[in-house]
């Protein structure tokens, strides 16, 4: 009867008015619910839907990671974005490990480690080692020849160069040469836009080229060291997809295994933790891999640190649910980790953060490719190599810091380990050389696969039957 | 007229009278023709002409000596012991009667033991003469058997009237022999029902299609619509594939899990990505056929040089996704 006009509000609700005559007479609003639209409608829309992080962060693999691992890439990226494997580490100071571990087989796993000892023996069975005695600074030094540093200049109190003195008349050369006024108009090339620029960086910083670095990287061999003794993890087989239960504490009074990355223990065992030795854990939150130290039941002098307190707090919550508490000889304190300087410790153990591969292809949650964390993740390589200098200069003389990361890019691995030897050798003088680790692939060949054309470290690569990493994993030692 | 029908006149306008004077003495029905007795005149004829000799034909029959039906219906009876319900003289009849039908003695042998259910029907003899009728012989008949075993229990005029409907459908004989000897459950449905699929089909084919379609994945007729249109929707609006490149790829043979994991697999691996038509983006993917068809271990190795396990594993993952998703 009445002609209604229909007002929608973006609250989603209907309100009608009926019109009298010429007046408009509002009536009570009637409630109707209706499903509001939520997405992006390409016909009502003023701009294009963004796309998500997730999407974001692959396309940026896909221009940068593909190139580098060719026919490998296809393999990589289904795994990444296929669900993870995970390990079981046996916790060693439960009381009843035994019985943690005859669960543990009995749900179909084995001990790597075990598999790991034999594929050992027969590695240097075949390969007939020759012991490299592992001494001080000084033997070593004699069998390297390191580049040799510019000579740093030097104020001297007898130059008479900054004496003001008004006699000394220089001689003034003509300048020769075409277009040398200022006031010459030199047009433009080309002139890139802020865009354009900023891809130029993304570029610059996502690829590692060792050609335009001026110093030459050490790379040597050393004796393959022991595996840790009673250091245990637990995996399932290739192809099969079982996962482990939740831990409880059925078994002892504390948690029995902790569930992570197997290619996470692979630092911890390139560490080589020896009694007495005094570690630092650069970046040890959230506490995988410090967990995994303190199975090794050699650690008595740990130093934890990390610039997070929130991170910092998941640390201590893993101590406690697995040791009981924070350990006597283990030391947690909130630091930066780049301001380090004094070498006070034999080993140390630098876990940047990174990319975090897996992560940024699945969650949207903190993604790191999101747009306010641009400048934080084209700065990445520049903090992991800072890290990287302070964990060195950490380290005494004839130590050793493993270097790893959870990322495919070459940039912040190999690229980092080189920016970080260039650092040392043009600002320092402190010479480090790479130590070759690439005895851990025929060691762990039948759980994990490596990337044969590493510059200086092993990438352990994710592939679906055996779906842990990318781990990244570097060792250096500090010669003097 | 069929092509069927044009086929009988051509048989009584050509061969009737070579059968009249090459057989007149043997047949019994040369003075009544009927598209059953040239088909019987044609079979013995080609029988006559394959075997070597006259001793090898009848080598064929001696084989079903009682002694060895006996042996093996009672292999048959351990297994299953509803089975000696069936006499002996009864499955002595009917190993003749599939004789006659001009199948061989190791087929007649490989149905004992794979299939050996068609013993128990009631109605073989005629459910045989039916087949014999609609023109199929020897391995046709074996392939039927061997997959429906339960034909012969079915009712020989409805299975005529059914024969005589899907004859309708396809017209040709090739069409019509692939469609029943490929998949013979066919035979257990009504006209109706299949008249209902077709045209059901139609909402999502084109006319001729359908027919097409049913040739080559003729479980389309009786697999459960709702089943086959999810496999339709996932085709045609996640993976954007088009109805023809459906045709030529059997989809509807291969279960929804399968098509999903392989066009999952692909789209994770780099190879798959949904063409937006109206950005004009040009369609780089493989083709369906090649996703759906290849072997598990071919399909690793071309699609990123994996291995069968690889894939076998990213099958377990996908699955318990979907497991989860649909919780």
């Amino acid at each position: 009867m009445f002609p209604l006009y229909m007002r929608i509000i973006s609250t989603g609700t209907v309100c009608t008015y009926a019109r009298y005559s010429c007046v408009c007479l509002p009536c009570p609003c009637k409630q109707v619910d209706y499903i509001q639209r939520r997405g992006y409608k390409k016909k009502w829309a003023k701009n294009e839907g963004s796309k998500p992080h997730t999407v974001h962060a692959l396309n940026h693999m896909e221009a940068f990671y593909k190139p580098v691992f060719k026919e490998r890439w296809p393999s990589i990226r289904i795994s990444l974005l296929t669900t993870s494997k995970y390990c079981a580490l046996l916790n060693n100071y439960n009381s009843e490990n035994e019985k943690v571990e005859k669960y543990l087989t009995d749900l179909g796993t084995y001990n790597v480690m075990e598999k790991a000892k034999l594929a050992r023996a027969k590695y240097l069975e075949k390969e007939n080692q020759q012991i490299v005695t592992e001494q001080s600074s000084l033997p070593l030094e004699s069998l390297i020849d390191f580049p040799k540093r510019l000579p740093h200049s030097e104020v001297d109190e007898n130059d008479d160069v900054n004496d003001d003195d008004e006699d000394v008349k220089e001689e003034i050369q003509p300048v020769v040469g075409k277009n040398t006024s200022l006031y010459d108009f030199i047009p433009t090339k080309r002139v890139y836009t802020d865009k354009e620029l900023l891809q130029q960086h993304i570029a610059r910083v996502a690829t590692f080229d060792d050609s335009l670095l001026e110093v030459p990287v050490k790379v040597i061999q050393e004796q393959v060291p022991e595996l840790p003794e009673d250091l245990k993890f637990f995996v399932y087989p290739k192809g099969d997809i079982s996962k482990f239960p939740n831990p409880k504490m059925k078994h002892g009074n504390l948690l029995g295994y902790y569930m992570m990355d197997a290619a996470s223990l692979l630092p911890v065992i390139a560490l080589d933790l020896q009694e007495n030795d005094s570690v630092l854990d650069l970046c040890a939150a959230p506490g995988g891999k410090t967990l995994a130290m303190l199975q090794t039941l050699k650690t008595e002098n740990l130093t934890c640190i990390d610039e997070s307190w929130s991170r910092l707090s998941r640390l201590k919550d893993i101590s406690k649910w697995y040791i009981g508490e924070t350990p006597s000889s283990m030391s947690v304190s909130k630091t930066d980790g780049k301001l380090l300087e004094d070498p006070f410790y034999n080993k140390v153990l630098v876990d940047v953060p990174c990319n975090t591969d897996r992560h940024v292809l699945i969650s949207e949650d903190n993604n790191l490719f999101k747009p306010g964390r641009m400048e934080e993740r084209l700065e990445l390589p520049t903090e992991q190599m800072e890290l990287l200098v302070a964990g060195i200069k950490s380290c005494k003389p004839g130590g050793t810091v493993v270097y790893s990361t959870c990322t495919l890019s070459p940039a912040q691995n190999d690229g980092v380990v080189h920016a970080a030897m260039d650092h040392l050798w043009k600002e320092t003088d402190i010479d480090t050389v790479v130590i070759d680790i690439s005895y851990l692939r025929p060691i762990f060949k039948d759980i994990f696969t490596f990337f044969p054309k590493t510059k200086y470290g092993q990438l352990v690569l994710p592939t679906l039957s055996s779906n842990f990493g990318p781990m990244y994993i570097c060792k250096i030692k500090r010669i003097r | 007229m069929s092509l069927f029908c044009g086929r009988r006149l051509v048989l009584q306008a050509i061969i009737s009278p070579l059968l009249r004077h090459r057989f007149n003495p043997i047949t019994l029905c040369a003075d009544h023709p009927s598209p059953r007795n040239y088909l019987q005149y044609f079979s013995r004829l080609i029988l006559q002409r394959s075997c070597h000799s006259e001793t090898q034909l009848e080598e064929s029959k001696r084989k079903w000596t009682t002694e060895f039906v006996d042996s093996a219906l009672e292999k048959i009876r351990s297994e299953d012991k509803t089975f000696y319900s069936v006499s002996l003289k009864e499955v002595m009849k009917k190993l003749q009667c599939l004789s006659s039908a001009n199948i061989s003695a190791d087929q007649i042998a490989n149905l004992m033991k794979e299939s050996p259910h068609f013993l128990k029907g009631k109605n073989m003899e005629p459910i045989l003469k039916v087949l014999q009728d609609q023109g199929f012989e020897g391995s046709g008949i074996y392939e039927i058997l061997l997959s429906f075993g339960r034909i012969t229990d079915e009712d020989p005029t409805e299975l005529s009237a059914l024969l005589v409907f899907l004859r309708s459908i396809y017209r040709t004989d090739r069409k019509f022999t692939r469609v029943v000897t490929t998949h013979p459950e066919v035979l257990s449905l009504i006209p109706a029902k299949i008249n209902a699929r077709v045209n059901t089909l139609q909402d999502l084919f084109k006319s001729d299609d359908v027919l097409e379609l049913t040739i080559m994945s003729p479980h389309i007729i009786f697999e459960d619509m709702e089943t086959i249109q999810e496999k339709f929707d996932y085709v045609f609006h996640t993976m954007g594939i088009s109805q023809r490149q459906m045709m030529y790829s059997n989809m509807f043979n291969y279960s929804l899990l399968h098509i999903q994991t392989r066009h999952v697999f692909l789209e994770r691996a780099g190879f798959y990505k949904k063409i937006k038509k109206e950005k004009g983006e040009i369609n780089s993917n493989p083709l369906l056929q090649d996703i759906l068809g290849l072997s598990d271990k071919v399909f690793a190795k071309k699609f990123g040089k994996m291995t069968e396990q690889d894939y076998k594993t990213f099958a377990k993952y996908f699955a318990q996704e979907v497991e989860t998703y649909m919780e």
